[in-house]
């Protein structure tokens, strides 16, 4: 079996960034970070997205030092053979871990929310063969999708912030939390940050012309921005009745006076969450694809695919439906295992970089 | 055809959605439709009982989807009865043959006797349940929430406002308050645990009918008397503005329209309203009763401390139109376009305005209910020094009653 990864443009690489910034951060997430840090908690996403801007800085410096080559052989070039299986079973295991999260947070949506006598079978089966689709249909072909769906999830996102603005109601209580409450929160909720690093599995594939990082830089600031305003929006629209509401971008829709002149309203996040959905889980699963590779980088890709489905079939099974096994999993297990590609692993790149750099110079 | 099928096996995804069509499609075919599978309930009552184990009496207002040429919309009360609210609520699913729906629910009812222990006990099933809206409404009536139902469902199936609607834009207006699940809730959890929500009594109200004509398709009215026409009594839904004052979920007071407008002023968030002022006198009027209507307000508070404690500055700045004048044996023509209200007449305008927002933070202290969420406006300017303030009292809970506060009004006419 072959998959065709071709290159994909600045747009497209920005689009891809723009909506995977958005996986698992626009649905339970606002309501745990509430939980956990009252009303201050909207400072965690903007601190997470500053580590993410970081990431995707260093990403722009060394593409710009290695524009061909593709980080496995960047790995192989400097390390030996088992720090790449190291790194790359790192990248497995953190993006896999947030597939099963998005998963189960989005099933439990769509049983409550959309339809309620949807069982595992047919959201699975409304969901599996099309993501497998589009990730052997190739790169290109993700970010060409993503390319026709963006207006619609700008719009459509923006819409919704809009709509949540007007069930502002109320004043919300500022310093509730001391430091180590604010930082425990901050600790337990850094795995639905870190997508940037998709961009150094497929950095090979990614062909940014000179001027063009700019498109990258700016869609990557505008999904920050819009994931950050739907958490604020929805933590001072909802305040103490957070923990009430665990479908954010749904509830900004849902709680505003008007709700009768406007009519059901809500189901247009619906539809975008649904859209997410299906590009969020597609992303995690070519990024488990390329991690695997990078372990077995001998095996055909066919045998990363069903690891993939073999694996998520096995495990969703064991979480879903159960939102609290799901919140224990991704506030006391992913944390673990998201530290170290996200903030070890980019640290340490960065100072043999800044080393490398530095003996060049001298 | 060769070709087309050919095309076909080479196009996985094609046979996957022919495969997902057939597999969707013709079960959906035999299932029954949702419409006679749930009720749907769109407003719910809540009573307690003591008979035996069951302590919960839940009747609900659901929609019968009925084939008509018309527009008028049936609906049917349903009683159960049961040890908790979802047992109750089983035993209604249960006389109707269907599973109760709550997606399209739009307000709950609460007995005024359950008012006085601690409500979220009688709501938990309502919070927990996914598919409620946040704006539900939450009232609370006179008599039983069954009475009150059967009252809305005349209502809800005669005339085009519905019952739900009917405290829809309640907190648009200066003598009521915002009754909604969502601002119950946020007000108790909140620091102040104070929250409000409508009271709607049912009122009976008697109508003369023509004998033979039906006595109330819903058969709620009772009726009487003889010969050619005939007494109805009917009960019927009032919302005068009346408000019950919750703290930590139980009643603690009861405000009638009127008293709503003294606090509203010193609380702010509405959009019209009337104020009136008596007995003005000036080049213009004489001895008249001028009422003026609410065009725009602004409220603005500022604190200082003062020995520790705070003094809370109320600046209350109103846009006001005259919109009615009482004044016996004048020509109403002199004032209705142009008028001028000598500087005397402004003065007592605003004096009047003063003392209506006083005794409106009088009400708050008096009972120890921060309707206005001082706490939260004095918690946000400076933490430490509030809190050093509330550290120096003996009973923490009651700090509304040693806040000091100023009032200023501005009045403009429009």
């Amino acid at each position: 079996m072959k998959v065709i990864d071709r290159s994909i443009t600045a747009w497209q690489t920005g689009i891809i960034l723009f909506i995977i910034l958005f996986a698992n951060k626009i649905l339970i997430l606002p309501s745990l970070l509430y939980d956990g840090a009252k009303i201050e908690s909207f400072f965690i996403p903007i601190i997470l997205f500053c580590f993410d801007f970081a990431l995707l800085f260093l990403f722009y410096k060394i593409k710009n030092k290695f524009p061909n080559q593709s980080f496995e052989d960047i790995i192989n070039q400097y390390c030996a053979r088992w720090v790449r299986i190291l790194v790359y079973l790192a990248f497995a295991i953190f993006f896999f871990g947030k597939t099963i999260l998005l998963y189960n947070v989005t099933y439990i949506f769509s049983k409550n929310m959309i339809y309620k006598d949807s069982g595992n079978f047919i959201i699975l089966f409304a969901i599996l063969p099309v993501i497998n689709h589009l990730a052997i249909c190739g790169l290109r072909v993700l970010g060409r999708t993503a390319q026709l769906f963006f207006p619609v999830i700008v719009g459509i996102t923006l819409f919704s912030i809009i709509v949540g603005i007007m069930g502002f109601n109320s004043v919300p209580l500022f310093f509730q939390v001391n430091a180590s409450q604010f930082f425990l929160t901050f600790f337990k909720h850094i795995s639905p940050f870190g997508d940037t690093i998709i961009l150094f599995l497929f950095m090979d594939k990614i062909k940014i012309d000179k001027g063009q990082w700019k498109v990258v830089f700016s869609l990557f600031g505008l999904a920050c921005f819009l994931v950050v305003t739907i958490i604020i929006v929805f933590l001072i629209s909802y305040t103490y009745t957070s923990f009430m509401h665990p479908f954010a971008l749904f509830e900004l829709m849902s709680y505003v006076k008007e709700y009768e002149g406007l009519g059901r309203i809500d189901l247009i996040s619906m539809v975008i969450i649904i859209i997410f959905t299906y590009f969020h889980l597609t992303i995690y699963l070519k990024a488990f694809m390329a991690s695997f590779h990078g372990i077995f980088n001998k095996l055909d890709w066919i045998y990363s695919i069903l690891t993939f489905n073999l694996l998520f079939l096995v495990i969703v099974n064991f979480f879903v439906m159960n939102l609290e096994i799901a919140i224990f999993v991704g506030e006391n297990i992913l944390p673990f295992i998201t530290i170290f590609p996200f903030i070890i692993l980019p640290f340490i790149i960065a100072i043999i970089f800044y080393k490398h750099k530095r003996r060049r110079i001298s | 055809m060769k070709h087309y099928f050919k095309q076909i096996i080479k196009t996985p995804m094609l046979i996957l959605f022919i495969i997902m069509v057939c597999i969707f499609s013709f079960p959906a075919l035999s299932q029954v439709a949702e419409i006679n599978q749930y009720a749907i309930v769109t407003a719910l009552g809540i009573d307690t009982i003591d008979e035996g184990v069951n302590k919960y009496e839940i009747s609900f207002l659901t929609f019968i989807p009925i084939a008509q040429q018309g527009f008028a919309e049936r609906y049917k009360v349903v009683t159960a009865k049961g040890r908790n609210v979802s047992e109750a609520l089983d035993f209604a699913g249960i006389q109707l043959g269907r599973q109760v729906g709550l997606s399209h629910l739009k307000m709950v009812v609460l007995n005024q006797e359950l008012l006085n222990n601690d409500i979220t006990v009688f709501l938990d099933y309502l919070i927990r349940n996914e598919g409620l809206n946040s704006t539900v409404k939450l009232v609370a009536t006179n008599k039983s929430a069954q009475d009150f139902l059967k009252s809305a469902q005349k209502l809800d199936s005669d005339s085009s406002i519905k019952v739900s609607e009917l405290v829809s834009f309640n907190d648009d207006y200066i003598y009521a308050t915002d009754s909604s699940l969502e601002s119950f809730y946020k007000g108790t959890l909140g620091p102040t645990k104070v929250s409000m929500i409508a009271f709607l009594p049912t009122e009976e109200q008697s109508q003369s009918t023509a004998a033979g004509s039906k006595d109330g398709e819903n058969g709620e009215s009772q009726g009487s008397g003889s010969g050619g026409s005939s007494e109805n009594v009917t009960e019927d839904i009032k919302n005068n503005g009346d408000t019950v004052v919750f703290k930590n979920g139980k009643a603690v007071l009861y405000l009638n329209g009127l008293d709503m407008k003294k606090i509203n002023l010193a609380c702010g968030g509405f959009n019209t309203g009337s104020l009136e002022i008596r007995n003005v006198t000036d080049n213009q009027f004489e001895n008249a009763n001028l009422t003026f209507e609410i065009f725009n307000q602004q409220h603005l508070l500022q604190v200082a401390y003062q020995n520790g404690i705070p003094v809370i500055s109320i600046n209350v700045k109103l846009t006001l139109r005259l919109s009615e004048v009482e004044n016996e044996g004048k020509i109403f023509q002199e004032n209705i376009e142009f008028f001028d209200l000598s500087e005397e007449t402004e003065k007592n305008i605003k004096k009047k305005i003063k003392k209506v927002l006083s005794q409106g933070i009088e009400i708050m202290k008096e009972n120890q209910v921060d309707i206005a969420d001082f706490y939260t406006f004095l918690n946000n300017h400076d933490y430490i020094k509030f809190h050093k303030f509330l550290n120096s009292l003996q009973n923490p809970d009651d700090y509304i009653n040693h806040l000091i506060f100023k009032t200023s009004v501005f009045v403009n006419f429009g």
